[in-house]
């Protein structure tokens, strides 16, 4: 959908004033803001506060339940302010005005930067995590068959004192039908000639030329990609 | 009734697919598998739908002469950016890129074939005509459905996300898992495009048909508003295909004659002249020749036919149009003439006599 | 041999190496808002593959104190923050030809702010050469698009060109004095007093040490009486300028008007999102400076040679 905004004059470009470090790929982060509907705040100026006093009480308690996508934009700004806070430290003005303005009670600012930063200082994944809840349905709705996109999220902190939600998994796999039935048919297909024959004749020139070039730029292909991940952007 | 109603009652756009093709999507259901069964479902892909089949005494049958009433197959191509260049004269032109990625051949029907599938509208457009079916982006096949995945197993390819039927003379028929490649077209080739265009949603009277409006600082209540619409009662209201706010964008769309300008054949790129090509980065469109008859292709300069096939000698990396200018050469220079040498001195002579 | 048919139920995993191709539809691109052709989402990701991940904590920086300066003399390189316009192919083909460009002319370090001069081969000047001076007002663009904005003021009357950098009619550019402004964006002198604005023609180019700081000019720029071309203190346009002078009376005019307009946002500082989106994080620009850093080296060795080679002839 294209949006169209009356701006008189462009903007210079701002990609190189600040190095921001990429926010990791389990932190979902949308193309463009989501509003929070609430009644009682007007406006963009509105919205950063209503973050704020979500930041707060993340602080305090250490898991929070929230509207889904409520809490995906909370997630964004929590793990922006504690990376701001590890990189500049303590003494820093303008991340002081920012612990000030985003934390509404001044006890948490010091458990911000005394608690949270020593424990977060060698992680390289998030420090957050959000879980998503089932609706809560009536018993209307399941007869019905209705259902609905999860309305909550549950947001925490890594490494909080609380149980965790979900037990640690270790569940062997093997006895599950799709398992057995696979180990079965595996059994035949390498043992057959078919695999066997492929397995030599990767390489070799059977055919026609352009079958040859098929397969090699099936390596190039590989190659090609190496050199791709190394540039890693966009 | 009039050509002109008649094109608005064909606008078709849903959300959903047409009722007689394949489901395409597997069930939503999510087993785990343990390491071993995850690489031999590896393997048996590799084996299987890796290299497509070929027969080589088609392919060798199949370097045919191009006369100008054939008609050759196209490509599908993804919509990547838009990237300015620049010509000899100093001219600032831009071109989009799109990329041609492996586009193999399906399967091929008979103009015999082709006329017992087409319905009874379109038999006088195919008419003679046989059919090919191209497919591009190659996927797992564990992704899609059991009916979908089938109609790869005769060409031993893959299955693909975007699929389209070609018409085509008999010509230009060929066997199924050939690849296409960017260099089945040439720079200096003219080519039409089509695509669905950018999605607007539901707009206006003035977005969407270019109405004038009204003043908008010395009017109170009418600013972006149609007017009238109707002749009044006796008329029976308005006419149909009045033009009123609606949903506007993703329909398809053709661009007529546009130019090759360059072609990068590691990558499998075109370069066309212009910024309209329909849609957003990411976007799939469908290359073929034009029909436009003066910038068609001709005896003297034939095409590749039915497709370029890669041989012994192998192509440069970039392939360009004889008036762009290449950013490894020097910078543009401009020569003076006799005449502007002259011009310029006399001028000079007539300055002096007038201080 | 016959498959048992429970694999019709059997979902995605891990793609294998030879589906990911060399394809343009990588998980971040948009895939359409309505109809058929509905992606699941939009993962803002520079990295979409699992073997990307990042090894260094967070809390340390990624780039190094020697790739620092190359921030600043090539900020074209960057690709443009609007994730609809990017795309990985697309920018390791024009990285290539802006490479391949700087071979046949130098493209030297400047700012906002620095005097430049430019000549150009034009085919309806005398001679076909023309040379223009000035002060760069503006820099934008990112890739082959980009380009600046030099302004002077010649035989009273105010002249702004706009060049391209990579434009193969440009024969050179020379820097005659580098240094930076309080602002980014100089577009104010159009309603500041001449005297802010005016170059001889014939400037002689300034000497510079090697490696040492760019200067800041601090001036404050006086503008003359109201009425302006554009209302340069809007806080729309512009969040503060530095480099105007306070005028008694309009300053608070102009920020009294703005702060009751509905699309102002006083907390706009503090936003850290909105940061994120408009910058280019560290991990996506690290890959771009390696390679230039390797593209230098390359080309040093070529140069060295070539200015041994006149040294000998002489």
């Amino acid at each position: 959908m294209v949006r169209h905004y009356n701006n008189a004059l462009p903007r210079p470009s701002t990609a190189n004033k600040k190095l921001i470090p990429i926010l990791p790929p389990e932190v979902k982060v949308k193309r463009g803001p989501i509003s929070l509907n609430k009644v009682w705040y007007r406006g963009s100026s509105g919205r950063l506060i209503v973050i704020g006093q979500h930041i707060t009480q993340l602080f305090k308690f250490e898991r929070i339940t929230l509207d889904y996508h409520h809490a995906l934009e909370v997630q964004g700004y929590t793990e922006r302010l504690i990376t701001e806070a590890m990189r500049n430290g303590d003494r820093h003005i303008p991340t002081m005005e920012l612990a000030d303005f985003y934390i509404h009670e001044k006890q948490l600012v010091h458990k911000l930067f005394k608690v949270l930063v020593p424990r977060y200082i060698d992680y390289t994944d998030s420090f957050t995590k959000l879980w998503r809840l089932s609706p809560a349905l009536s018993r209307e709705d399941i007869i019905t068959g209705k259902v609905r996109h999860a309305d909550k999220g549950c947001l925490e902190l890594k490494g909080n004192p609380l149980p965790p939600i979900e037990p640690p998994k270790y569940i062997s796999r093997k006895s599950y039908l799709t398992n057995v039935l696979l180990d079965a048919a595996k059994k035949d297909f390498y043992a057959s000639k078919q695999f066997s024959d492929n397995q030599t004749s990767k390489k070799k020139v059977e055919t026609s030329a352009w079958l040859e070039n098929f397969n090699s730029s099936l390596e190039l292909i590989s190659i090609y990609r190496n050199q791709i991940s190394d540039i890693k952007h966009i | 009734m009039s050509a002109f109603f008649k094109n608005l009652y064909n606008k078709r756009r849903t959300t959903h697919p047409f009722r007689w093709w394949i489901k395409r999507k597997a069930d939503s259901f999510k087993p785990e598998l343990t390491k071993d069964n995850q690489k031999f479902i590896d393997d048996y892909f590799q084996t299987n739908f890796s290299t497509p089949l070929i027969v080589p005494d088609l392919f060798n049958k199949s370097q045919k002469v191009w006369t100008p009433e054939s008609r050759r197959v196209g490509l599908i191509a993804r919509k990547i950016g838009v990237y300015p260049m620049w010509l000899k004269d100093g001219q600032r032109i831009l071109t989009t890129l799109l990329q041609v990625n492996d586009n193999h051949v399906i399967k091929c029907y008979n103009s015999e074939q082709f006329a017992n599938q087409v319905i009874h509208q379109d038999r006088y457009r195919y008419q003679g005509l046989a059919c090919a079916i191209i497919g591009a982006e190659s996927d797992h096949f564990i992704k899609y459905s059991a009916g979908y995945a089938g109609l790869f197993v005769e060409a031993g390819l893959p299955p693909k996300k975007k699929l389209t039927k070609v018409p085509i003379t008999d010509d230009a028929l060929l066997p199924p898992g050939t690849p296409l490649y960017a260099t089945h077209f040439r720079p200096g080739d003219w080519v039409d495009i089509f695509g669905l265009t950018i999605e607007h949603g539901f707009q206006g009277v003035v977005k969407r048909w270019d109405f004038a409006g009204g003043h908008p600082i010395n009017t109170t209540k009418w600013k972006r508003r149609p007017g009238a619409i109707g002749h009044g009662r006796r008329a029976g209201g308005p006419h149909k295909g009045k033009k009123m706010p609606g949903h506007m964008g993703r329909e398809r769309k053709t661009l007529n004659g546009v130019e090759i300008m360059r072609i990068n054949t590691k990558e499998n790129v075109i370069y066309v002249r212009g910024p309209a090509v329909p849609g957003e980065t990411g976007n799939f469109c469908y290359i073929f020749d034009t029909k436009i008859i003066e910038k068609k292709l001709t005896e003297k300069n034939p095409p590749p036919f039915p497709t370029y096939f890669p041989g012994d000698n192998e192509l440069p990396v970039d392939l360009y149009h004889p008036d762009v200018h290449r950013f490894e050469d020097e910078t543009i220079q401009f020569v003076e003439t006799e005449k502007e040498q002259q011009q310029r001195r006399t001028g000079a002579k007539i300055a002096k006599i007038r201080k | 041999m016959v498959l048992p048919r429970v694999i019709k139920l059997i979902h995605s995993y891990n793609v294998p190496l030879y589906c990911q191709l060399r394809s343009a539809s990588r998980s971040w691109i948009y895939k359409g808002g309505k109809g058929i052709d509905k992606g699941k989402g939009f993962s803002f990701t520079y990295t979409s593959t699992p073997d990307d991940k990042r090894q260094i904590p967070l809390s340390q920086k990624l780039i190094p104190e020697e790739l620092e300066s190359m921030r600043l003399k090539y900020p074209e390189f960057l690709p443009s923050t609007k994730p609809e316009h990017r795309n990985k192919i697309k920018t390791v083909l024009e990285h290539n030809d802006m490479l391949q460009r700087r071979n046949n002319i130098d493209i030297p370090e400047f700012y906002v702010g620095s005097i430049l001069a430019v000549t150009v081969s034009d085919p309806n000047a005398a001679g076909k050469i023309s040379r223009f001076l000035g002060i760069c007002i503006f820099r934008e663009g990112t890739g082959l698009n980009s380009c600046f904005t030099l302004r002077n003021i010649v035989d009273r009357e105010g002249i702004e060109i706009r060049y391209d950098l990579y434009n193969p009619t440009i024969r050179s550019i020379e820097v005659i004095k580098l240094e930076k402004r309080l602002d980014q964006d100089l577009r104010y002198l159009r309603d500041a007093e001449p005297q802010y604005s005016t170059f001889p023609l014939d400037m002689e180019p300034e000497l510079r040490k090697e490696g040492a700081p760019v200067p800041v000019n601090p001036i404050k720029v006086k503008m003359l009486p109201l009425p302006w071309s554009i209302d340069w203190f809007k806080i729309r346009y512009q969040h503060q300028t530095y480099g105007i002078e306070k005028m008694r009376g309009v300053w608070e005019y102009y920020y009294k008007r703005s702060v009751h307009n509905r699309h102002h946002n006083e907390y706009e500082q503090f936003d850290l999102m909105k940061e994120y989106r408009s910058h280019i994080p560290e991990d996506a620009q690290l890959p771009i400076w390696n390679k230039l850093s390797d593209y230098e080296k390359s080309t040093s060795e070529i140069k060295k040679k070539a200015r041994r080679a006149k040294m000998i002839k002489r």
